[in-house]
């Protein structure tokens, strides 16, 4: 690539529209994410070998920490072009109004982007800790199945399974699922992130579209209602996990 | 005859660009309902003069609703109540006897104030000297129709440039974004058979030179056309969005 390119490229990454065009492409594979993590997290109402099997299929793939990577990326680049983003837009008008602006058409999701934006950030290491990484609840974090004949059994209390080989061990995630949100606390806090979620993505998915230059005047409405319809989606299916748990409906 | 009504306004004053500023309050007794915004503020300027005072100052010029001079957030609404409109074609008919009315010049890090209701907006002017033009041969002036546009583009060419360039886009943005004014004009051109040439330049320097004045980026509110005295639709700024990725990646 030319010296002309990469200034080019630099430019256009620096500018204010390749910032929004970050924020929209790596908001593109954060939707996608969360909405797949939410389908795929519908399983554990179909019982603990369904949900350990596709745990196991997960954490089995090399393809997991390519994901994990890109992950990664995505959330690090759509922090990185907030943050500029939002400092800029905080410079753009140094005296406010007097008679504060009246709002016509800007929704009260849209104008929190960045509180709700935080209050994600906060979920998502809390998250990873208490599911990823069992830094959070670790008590939780060790259980196990084994496999008896060619069928996956809880591991008891107290048995020793240092004589079985790992191939007939393997995570038991769906008893850390349950008994990780069985805590009131954690179960409400579950809720109220993803409260934020909700709110996140009222107003980010039809924002995506028109920062990728793909709304007009007879597309903006549906692309609005696609994003509500998310939003409310990814949102009963969330809270629909620690609200099963509390209630007993899914339970060990 | 209409009867004449009382309005107090709170009008913000400010000698200079570097001067302190603060709202002042002036009883203007004798407002007509048929009176402009502007002819109730000429009607008190007589009196501040007939009383030995500094008049206040604010941009206008044709009156009629097309030069876009007339720059002033009433109310917390730049142009003041009515849709579509300029605070020269406002009439006093939509306010009410008794009223108090704040009015505040356009709040921008690029809009500097110079005195009272006036700003600079020269910020608009370097945007469009970076690109805001078709380059056309010295000669003969061209028969018109010569290039054949067909009704669509023209229609919608058209509708973008209407665009009077006042600023209100700027002034009702929480984030003081040019983007749907730098959209117009980008979208304008790019319809044209004349503005193919500098197309890809054209976004690309618009662009730098409006994050270069400080303006903020779209948070994709809407506040900006719902605003706009001349109903410039959003897909100006959904237009640019695709104008400014087409440049980037074809740099034409």
């Amino acid at each position: 690539m030319s010296q002309a390119n990469n200034s080019r490229l630099l430019a256009v990454m620096n500018s204010t529209i390749g910032l929004k065009l970050v924020m929209a492409t790596t908001g593109f594979v954060l939707v996608g994410f969360v909405v797949a993590h939410m389908l795929g997290n519908l399983q554990i109402y179909l019982g603990p070998t369904v949900f350990n099997d596709y745990a196991q299929m997960m954490q089995s793939t090399k393809l997991v920490w390519v994901l994990r990577l890109i992950m990664l990326g995505a959330i690090a680049g759509h922090i990185a072009a907030a943050s500029r983003l939002t400092m800029r837009n905080a410079e753009s008008r140094e005296n406010e109004y007097e008679a504060s602006l009246k709002s016509q058409t800007s929704s009260a999701a849209g104008k929190l982007m960045m509180h709700t934006g935080i209050i994600l950030l906060i979920f998502i290491v809390v998250h990873l800790g208490h599911f990823t990484v069992g830094l959070i609840q670790p008590e939780n974090f060790h259980f196990q199945e084994m496999l008896q004949g060619n069928v996956w059994v809880r591991v008891p209390e107290g048995f020793d399974t240092s004589t079985l080989a790992a191939s007939e061990l393997r995570h038991d995630a769906y008893t850390m699922f349950v008994r990780g949100f069985q805590g009131p606390a954690m179960a409400l806090f579950y809720i109220v992130c993803n409260c934020a979620v909700m709110f996140h993505l009222y107003h980010a998915v039809a924002s995506m579209f028109a920062t990728l230059g793909l709304s007009n005047r007879d597309s903006r409405g549906l692309f609005k209602l696609v994003g509500i319809k998310i939003a409310v989606l990814v949102l009963l299916g969330n809270i629909s996990f620690p609200i099963a748990v509390q209630l007993g409906f899914v339970h060990l | 005859m209409a009867k004449s009504m009382k309005i107090t306004v709170r009008v913000w004053r400010q000698t200079g660009p570097d001067a302190p500023g603060h709202l002042e309050e002036h009883l203007v007794p004798n407002v007509g309902p048929d009176m402009s915004f502007l002819e109730m503020l000429d009607v008190l300027n007589e009196h501040l003069i007939e009383t030995g005072k500094t008049p206040i100052a604010f941009d206008h010029d044709c009156r009629e609703g097309i030069c876009g001079a007339c720059s002033m957030v009433i109310n917390g609404s730049p142009h003041g109540p009515r849709k579509a409109t300029t605070t020269c074609q406002l009439h006093m008919r939509s306010f009410d006897d008794g009223d108090v009315i704040t009015i505040e010049p356009w709040r921008a890090k690029a809009f500097p104030i110079v005195k009272d209701l006036v700003v600079d907006r020269s910020s608009f002017d370097r945007i469009i000297s970076s690109g805001g033009y078709v380059s056309v041969n010295t000669g003969g002036a061209p028969d018109a129709n010569a290039i054949p546009i067909g009704k669509a583009d023209a229609d919608e060419a058209f509708d973008y440039a209407a665009c009077i360039g006042c600023g209100a886009c700027v002034a009702a943005c929480p984030n003081a974004s040019a983007m749907l004014f730098v959209g117009a004009k980008v979208a304008h051109l790019a319809k044209m058979p004349q503005g193919q040439v500098e197309r890809g330049k054209r976004v690309l320097n618009m662009i730098q030179t409006m994050d270069n004045e400080g303006f903020g980026s779209c948070t994709n509110h809407g506040e900006c056309s719902a605003s706009c005295p001349k109903e410039i639709n959003l897909d100006a700024i959904a237009t640019l969005n695709r104008e400014f990725m087409r440049a980037s990646l074809f740099g034409k």
